[in-house]
């Protein structure tokens, strides 16, 4: 029935909200806004070891003029699309087995995935950099059965951060779209099948435009965290998998030139909102055309 | 395979089209059966592999990367439990998500009821900005706060790590609450209130006993995000030991370090066990209340 | 409102208590633009099983809530036991809601939410044991009063939300479609169970429901809403027989409207139907002016009360041709057409001849049960 346009009787009184949020709104503002406020300006002054703390662009002007720094931007945004793109070939076909065909085995599985998420992911890197040593398990494995005879350089290259970062975000990418998945009524699969559709077809017109939202939500949750990843690239990246992230806490760290690494930060910032914009975008024309 | 037989048999009787088509149905469903066990395999494999790859180095009396099995020991397990730093860092980290945990889920339950149950203008925006914290990379959060505390001269310690872990973790705790809330059947609020419940009663008796479930799973999430958050915790502790950095400065080497693989072992092993203990405890609460498990888990935080 | 409806308020009360359980006076309900309730104005009676009827969006559910307290009427008074009661909250209201959802606390026994009202009123324990028991025994479910919701089909949960809303005594007992989500067998049982409990415990109930059937099976006195308005306030039998509209003749079982205009209003209206002029038992109520000649009506027959024959009988007749014969099992249905093909539709014994699609036939009335309605206004 119609009438659920108003509750007034449920209503609380807007005091009440003033109240009951404040506290929450004020950390917020305090510790977060604050903060970041504080950053931009950071950003905006000759804050070096030797600066004089007056306002300038300097600090953008280095960042974006550097071809150095350019060339990490890029390399960053290659080492993360990739993770990215890895991840949904992996993901997919998981998601829709658990939403599909895992039966009694889905709660266990799902259980098992969130679990991943509460593992300690320095203890994961610090396996993985075990897994990609020279003289590590993947190497041997490879050697063992005559795929190579030299053992292979992957920690400390760009691949070693690609497969760290996608191994590390692998079940915030699961879960999306299996939850979107879920939404499917099974009776559609069936429908389509019964109208002739073999699987490529159900796969093209209906799954994956279903799944659409899932991708979205996967890639909100798992791009900007990868893109600013700083613990990854430090310890399994090297010299070649060098990432942004490393670069800000360089600065910070071991330089001391705040002005240039805040004025970084807010390039990771730009870069990720611009590159969740850019997917939202791409999703939608998909979308639009399906 | 009854299936496979029974249809065989009729098929061999009489009607080779009939056969064959059988046989390519019955092949396709084999060629995808396969090949999600392999995915499946090869996504447990690179889930747990690394962690159980630890686990075997950790049993392993070697001093040096060794994959054959040189005979079981515990002594790395002793040498890791003696290591004062390590034990430190062990307690730090337990201290400030013990810190941090409620005072998010209570910050992050009285965001979650002023979004989801008010109506005043401007909602969406403070909605919104209470979620930037989760959005924002935490790099940012991390060197904001180090800058920020150095001009104030407020000299980091495990109380500004707590700080900013509970900036972002409250958040993350009005996400799980929130969901729930709007899961909520407001109908049982005008039943509570139909049947007599003053405001403070209906929140009371039936809201926060709805809610239970949900604020477990956001304690613990957030318990496990504070224990193992790196970036936020880097930036913003200061001469103490906090667990994750204490593993980051033992990493750059990459090399095998037996004690590490002993003490990520234990760690691992302690997570698992909870997870699990506080899975079956959520689920029971979840059926006795009449919902769906799966909604806590797969709707939980993705951060 | 009908005069029809008038009388009847004036008998009920003279029989009962002065004042009625509720009363809502020209009550405006407006939602932003849309007025989703139309200066309503009606009384129930103590005691009184009172329905509102009518389809989706006529507003019913939202008179239902301005009675229970979620809404706030824009204009008009609400009264309870005569007393004034518009801005009174719902948790201080003598009036109890059975959701069409149950809307039972799911984290709570059986027994629990039944007490949830009187633990709120602060009983004594004893008391509350005592009422929540009995409310139990009233719906039969003593037995199942551990377990948890969940645990239970959607029939007993529903009786458990009639238990928990009767365990406070109200005042008027407030039903918004409680049997809506049941399937039909266990809602047409669960009809009769609800008028046994309604009888026993001598409440008023309003109750709210968009089956015509489910409406007169159970009620005292109906109000048909459309459109917000209130139609037709009345007896089942009133608003069957003696629909003052057009819409509460279209709504209300089937009826034949056979398009005529009117020749004579009055206590024997009669309507020129094509050639012939033929008498009715009565006629509702025509809106605005004075009725004159030649209006457009329509004669309302009712299906079961046509008779239908091979030869030309004597008297006022419509000739009519067979269309469909459908085998209903307690009759025949025949789908008849009337002159310029006008469908009528006819109910016959089920041993009535052998009617085949295509025979030629005539159709006859009584004049007694045949009725006028005016047709909107166009």
């Amino acid at each position: 029935m119609s009438a659920r346009v108003s509750s007034s009787g449920v209503a609380f009184g807007r005091r009440t909200a003033a109240a009951v949020l404040a506290s929450p709104v004020l950390t917020l503002l305090v510790f977060f806004a604050g903060p970041l406020i504080y950053l931009t300006w950071v950003s905006f002054t000759r804050a070096d070891i030797v600066g004089d703390g007056s306002f300038t662009f300097d600090n953008y002007a280095e960042v974006l003029g550097e071809p150095i720094y350019r060339s990490i931007f890029l390399d960053t945004i290659v080492i993360t699309v990739t993770a990215m793109l890895i991840l949904f070939l992996v993901a997919f076909p998981i998601a829709s087995f658990l939403a599909f065909r895992a039966g009694k085995w889905e709660i266990p599985m799902l259980l098992a995935l969130v679990l991943t998420d509460e593992l300690n992911p320095l203890i994961r890197l610090y396996a993985w950099q075990i897994v990609m040593n020279k003289e590590g398990v993947l190497n041997r494995f490879l050697q063992a059965i005559g795929l190579i005879d030299e053992p292979l350089t992957i920690l400390f290259t760009k691949t070693a951060v690609v497969v760290v970062l996608a191994t590390g975000s692998l079940a915030f990418v699961v879960i999306p779209i299996y939850a979107a998945l879920k939404t499917v009524n099974r009776t559609l699969i069936e429908a389509a099948r019964d109208l002739g559709a073999g699987w490529p077809t159900i796969l093209r017109e209906v799954l994956l435009p279903l799944a659409a939202t899932g991708f979205i939500a996967a890639i909100l949750i798992v791009f900007v965290p990868m893109l600013s990843d700083f613990a990854s690239p430090a310890v399994v990246g090297g010299r070649e998998g060098y990432m942004i992230a490393s670069l800000i806490e360089e600065e910070f760290n071991a330089r001391g030139d705040w002005g240039v690494g805040s004025a970084l930060s807010f390039v990771v910032l730009a870069i990720s909102a611009l590159m969740v914009w850019v997917s939202i975008k791409i999703s939608k024309v998909g979308r639009l055309q399906a | 395979m009854e299936q496979a037989a029974t249809g065989g048999a009729r098929a061999g009787s009489a009607r080779p089209v009939v056969r064959q088509v059988f046989w390519t149905i019955h092949r396709r469903e084999l060629v995808t059966r396969i090949a999600s066990a392999a995915m499946l395999a090869f996504g447990a494999l690179i889930l747990f592999g690394p962690f159980l790859l630890l686990a075997f180095l950790s049993f392993n009396d070697s001093q040096i990367l060794a994959f054959g099995f040189q005979g079981f020991t515990t002594r790395f397990y002793e040498e890791a439990l003696r290591d004062a730093a390590m034990r430190e860092s062990l307690r730090n980290s337990l201290i400030v998500a013990g810190l941090t945990t409620p005072i998010c889920v209570a910050l992050g339950t009285l965001g979650a009821f002023g979004i989801a149950r008010f109506v005043f203008p401007g909602r969406g925006l403070v909605a919104g900005s209470l979620t930037l914290p989760l959005v924002v990379p935490s790099l940012l959060v991390g060197v904001g706060a180090l800058v920020t505390f150095s001009k104030i001269d407020v000299p980091l310690s495990l109380y500004t790590v707590a700080v900013m872990h509970i900036v972002v973790g409250f958040p993350l705790v009005m996400a799980i609450v929130t969901a729930a809330l709007y899961r909520f059947d407001r109908s049982l609020e005008e039943a509570a209130l139909d049947l007599g419940a003053t405001r403070r009663e209906l929140v009371w008796y039936v809201l926060l006993p709805y809610l239970v479930p949900a604020l477990a799973a956001a304690a613990i999430f957030v318990f496990g995000w504070s224990f193992n958050s790196f970036t936020v915790t880097f930036f913003t502790v200061g001469s103490e030991r906090m667990f994750t950095v204490w593993v980051f400065s033992k990493l750059r080497r990459g090399t095998n370090l037996p004690t590490v693989n002993a003490i990520s072992t234990l760690v691992t092993f302690v997570t698992v066990v909870v997870v699990y203990i506080a899975y079956y405890l959520l689920r029971r609460s979840a059926v006795r209340s009449g919902q769906d498990v799966r909604s806590l888990v797969a709707g939980g935080p993705q951060q | 409102m009908s005069t029809v409806g008038e009388r009847d308020r004036a008998e009920v009360s003279a029989r009962g208590p002065a004042t009625p359980a509720l009363e809502l006076d020209r009550v405006t309900k407006r939602f932003d633009d849309v007025i989703a309730v139309d200066d309503v104005s009606l009384a129930v009676e103590r005691g009184e099983f009172f329905s509102l009827l009518g389809p989706s969006g006529c507003g019913k559910t939202t008179t239902l809530r301005m009675l229970a307290g979620f809404e706030e009427p824009s204009e008009g008074r609400l009264l309870l036991d005569g007393v004034e009661a518009t801005q009174i909250p719902p948790f201080k209201r003598p009036t109890n809601l059975v959701f069409q959802n149950y809307a039972l606390f799911p984290h709570m026994s059986v027994y629990r939410n039944v007490a949830f009202g009187p633990r709120r009123a602060k009983l004594p324990k004893p008391e509350i044991d005592r009422r929540v028991r009995e409310a139990l025994h009233t719906v039969q479910m003593d037995a199942l009063a551990d377990r948890m919701p969940a645990q239970l089909s959607g029939g007993q949960q529903q009786r458990v939300g009639l238990a928990r809303a009767l365990v406070n005594d109200p005042l008027v007992l407030l039903l918004d479609e409680p049997l809506g989500a049941l399937d039909l067998k266990l809602r047409k049982e669960m009809q009769i169970e609800l008028k046994r409990i309604q009888r026993e415990v001598g409440i008023s109930f309003v109750y709210v429901t968009h089956d015509q059937e489910e409406a007169m099976t159970m009620s005292d006195r109906i109000a048909v809403m459309s459109h917000g308005r209130v139609e037709q306030l009345g007896t089942p039998r009133e608003i069957y027989f003696h629909p003052t509209t057009r819409f509460v003749a279209d709504f209300i079982g089937t009826a034949n409207l056979l398009p005529a205009a009117l020749v004579r209003a009055g206590k024997r209206p009669q309507v020129r139907i094509g050639e012939i002029v033929a008498e009715a038992g009565s006629i509702g109520s025509l809106p605005g002016r004075e009725a004159v000649e030649g209006d457009p009506v329509s004669l309302m027959v009712r299906p079961e009360t046509l008779r239908v024959v091979r030869e030309r009988p004597e008297g006022i007749t419509l000739p009519v041709v067979v269309g469909e014969v459908i085998f209903q099992g307690t009759g025949i249905r025949l789908d008849l057409q009337g002159p310029g093909k006008a469908p009528i539709v006819a109910l016959v014994p089920a041993e009535a001849a052998d009617w085949r699609p295509g025979d030629r036939a005539y159709v006859q009335w009584d004049p007694d049960r045949a009725h006028v309605v005016a047709d909107p206004a166009s």
